[in-house]
């Protein structure tokens, strides 16, 4: 079910009238939530929801032999890892390994005749296979005692607000807010507002109304754009994705803030950054605080030399590209960015020991450029279309400028809420809503409705 | 406000910026002007109407926005004596499921079934056949079809606002839509401007040429039509001159692509276009729409009596 749907409007006001009185009682709190958020997953495809349970409770099982069988911990860890990594695997990366193999093996004179069979990939596996996989090694690492319920576990994974596409609630911060039936405080509903209302608008006004244009420039051949127009293209395509995925965040924030449970915050204005670091300390901040605990820190992080760190950053950057997808074009993004982030090391230093100045005037400019051209290779269908699409947007041949004043109009308006959303970040969270803003958000919510574009699903949900 | 807190003097209740959404969006909603005036049918239900039609026509018109806005049904019925459908979408290409929808759509009970393809550049070329109206319309999920059903004249007042046709409404210009039961869609621009539509030809065919295979699939389907005892009639549904040459950069080769529907078994069709108002350079403008399909029926009657075919029900030309 998408939160820019129609059915999910039906399910959050049924969902609504229904929490005060699930939520007093324990045991009714954790079934309405399991049966809600299960409904809610089962609306896109039921046949998944096996799926979903079964992986949630080996890893439940697998944290309670954790905890009791300390001596064989480091067996059940594996067993929870690879059963994981096992399902996502197979789901996300089956098709494409098996036909690399099959296509070689062709190429080679020996073919394998593999049977390689498209999976539907079930919305969301990436999403909460991390989560389950946390849980384990947070056991194991003694950081996290196992819950001895498998509702409250099960809730934990499957709670709605972020099943599909995240944050990436790990299960030692949700668990314990979920054992709370309280009601969700004056200030934490207005907050839940802020964020539903901002989170709608960057989705259904900013993200769908530039995915024509950014989806038919992609589908068309390179040249019919100039130079300069796949600058704007990318400039829309960067504003798209934060929008859509920033959006989806704040939905799922909101609707948590309103049950009385804080996710955190899984965006904090990213293209604000200075640099590539702080970018990634900025964006997607669930997803790369999983990777920088459960995988740079162990491989060393900057601890050891400056060969080792750079090495750490590559793998983790990597290993963060692969879990967007199979493809080369995503291995290229993960790859620019732990240039980006190698090559920071080093220039920063320097920058800072030479000219600090610099840093903070040309900072910005070149994250945005850094990151405009990573996004060409996540969003481009091949590495060839998107070494076309850089090759256009570097070469300049042409500064002609011809794209639709409908597009350019709402990649300003997404600039325009960006920097009025920067500053009124900066207030308490929680803080009432005063007139001003009242109007302000009703106003935002009469533009969801009248403004809003072709209705898409979330770019995310593919992950 | 919860228990053990107060609210601020000042502060509004979340509860109460919902509510002042709500009534502006429902004043929005009730200030805005209907999309069209001569039917009581609003756009979502024209489109939920046109994809569920039963099997119940003599005569099916199909093709892309230039089918859907030239011709009306109702004008052409009472010429040809066929219980006529426009079963045309915007933006539609010849794929194959668009093709087996234009045949459910004929009625197998009866002898005399015909169906009318205006055949333009763009709906034989891979963009349209991938991105089709058709295709939207009919993979609605079931919960929009739902609403639509039974909220669609509600629901319509929450349409979202088209950012160009405030553009075109600041230019001076006057624009109108009306959606008809039998499927036309009449489309008004005043006053007309031929070149409207210009700059979207001269961009939509880089990259995007006609396909012979989708060519070659069409003809196929009307072999397979015209063998079953199915006419197929075809035409070029007309353009401004400017647009026509425009429609060139597809690589669209009319006369072959004649000789290959003739081969099939159909018939082509060239109408009298002479004196056709387009509003945009590629739409016949409203008040031109009965003209201009009495004009392709007359030409569907003629065609009968030549190939000594002629239904003994047809009407002569008022």
């Amino acid at each position: 079910m998408l939160f820019n749907s129609l059915p999910f409007l039906f399910f959050i006001v049924l969902f609504a009238a229904g929490w005060p009185l699930a939520r007093r009682r324990d045991g009714s709190r954790w079934v309405y939530i399991i049966a809600c958020s299960l409904f809610f997953y089962g609306w896109w495809n039921w046949k998944y929801v096996p799926l979903l349970v079964a992986t949630a409770l080996v890893d439940f099982a697998a944290g309670l032999a954790i905890h009791v069988w300390r001596k064989h911990a480091r067996k059940f860890l594996l067993a929870s890892i690879l059963m994981n990594l096992g399902v996502l695997g197979y789901f996300k990366y089956w098709f494409a390994v098996a036909s690399a193999i099959d296509v070689t093996s062709r190429q080679l004179g020996v073919p394998l005749g593999l049977h390689v069979e498209r999976w539907i990939l079930p919305v969301g596996i990436s999403f909460y296979t991390f989560q389950s996989m946390s849980y384990t090694i947070d056991i194991y690492w003694g950081r996290l005692t196992p819950t001895r319920n498998p509702l409250h576990f099960l809730a934990a994974i499957s709670f709605f607000p972020h099943l599909v596409a995240g944050p990436i609630m790990r299960a030692g911060k949700l668990l314990p807010q979920l054992l709370s039936g309280n009601p969700a405080s004056g200030g934490a509903k207005a907050e839940g507002l802020r964020l539903l209302v901002h989170g709608y608008f960057k989705k259904m006004v900013i993200a769908d109304n530039l995915s024509g244009l950014v989806d038919s420039a992609f589908t068309s051949p390179v040249s019919f754009h100039s130079g300069f127009e796949w600058w704007v293209i990318m400039a829309m395509f960067s504003m798209q994705i934060y929008c859509d995925f920033s959006g989806y965040s704040d939905i799922g924030r909101g609707i948590a803030r309103w049950c009385g449970y804080d996710f955190g915050v899984n965006f904090r204005h990213p293209y604000a950054a200075t640099s590539i670091r702080e970018f990634w300390q900025r964006w997607h901040i669930s997803l790369s605080s999983w990777f920088r605990d459960y995988v740079y820190l162990p491989l060393g992080g900057s601890r050891g030399s400056e060969v080792a760190t750079c090495r750490n950053i590559a793998v983790t950057m990597l290993l963060s590209a692969i879990w967007h997808g199979a493809g080369l074009t995503y291995l290229v993004w993960g790859a620019l960015h732990a240039a980006y982030m190698i090559a920071g090391r080093f220039a920063s230093g320097a920058l800072a020991a030479v000219a600090p100045w610099l840093r903070a005037l040309a900072g910005r400019p070149l994250l945005w450029v850094q990151v405009m051209l990573a996004w060409v290779f996540f969003r481009a269908s091949s590495t060839e279309q998107a070494a076309e699409i850089a090759g256009a947007m570097f070469g300049m041949r042409s500064l002609a400028m011809g794209l639709s004043r409908t597009a350019l109009f709402f990649l300003v308006v997404g600039i325009v809420h960006e920097v009025a959303t920067y500053f009124l970040d900066r207030r308490e969270p929680e803080q009432l809503i005063r007139t001003a803003e009242a109007l302000g958000l009703a106003m935002l919510v009469v533009a969801c409705v009248f403004l809003r574009g072709p209705a898409g699903a979330f770019i995310y949900f593919q992950f | 406000m919860e228990q053990g807190e107060r609210r601020q003097s000042g502060s509004w209740h979340p509860y109460l910026v919902m509510l002042l959404a709500g009534v502006a969006i429902a004043a929005v909603a009730a200030l805005r002007a209907p999309e069209g005036t001569a039917t009581p049918l609003v756009r979502e239900q024209f489109w939920l109407r046109k994809v569920e039609q039963p099997a119940a026509y003599e005569m099916v018109l199909a093709g892309d926005s230039r089918v859907l806005c030239d011709l009306s049904p109702a004008v052409m019925s009472a010429v040809t004596m066929r219980k006529t459908l426009n079963f045309a979408f915007n933006f539609t290409g010849y794929e194959s499921r668009y093709l087996e929808a234009i045949e459910a759509k004929l009625d197998p009970t009866v002898p005399a079934r015909e169906i009318v393809l205006g055949i333009t550049p763009r709906s034989l070329t891979p963009l349209n056949m991938r991105v089709s109206g058709f295709l939207e319309e009919s993979d609605r999920p079931a919960s929009e079809r739902l609403a639509t059903r039974y909220l669609g004249g509600e629901l319509s007042r929450l349409r979202p606002f088209v950012l160009g046709s405030i553009a075109v409404a600041s230019s001076g210009r006057t624009s109108a839509k009306n959606f008809y039961p039998d499927g036309l869609m009449a489309v008004e621009l005043n006053p007309p401007d031929p070149d409207f539509d210009l700059n979207t030809y001269r961009t939509i065919f880089v990259g995007n040429k006609v396909s012979e295979p989708s060519i070659q699939q069409l003809l196929r389907k009307v072999r397979s039509w015209t063998d079953s005892g199915v006419r197929v009639y075809g035409f070029r549904p007309p353009v401004a001159p400017r647009i026509f040459e425009a429609e060139s950069m597809s690589g669209f080769n009319e006369q072959r692509f004649v000789k290959g529907f003739e081969a099939a078994g159909g018939k082509w069709l060239r109408p009298d276009a002479s004196g056709v108002v387009l509003a945009d350079g590629s739409h016949v403008t409203a008040s031109n729409v009965p003209e201009f399909s009495r004009r392709l029926a007359a030409a569907i009657v003629a065609a009968r009596a030549r190939t000594g075919t002629s239904a003994p029900d047809a009407m002569p030309i008022s």
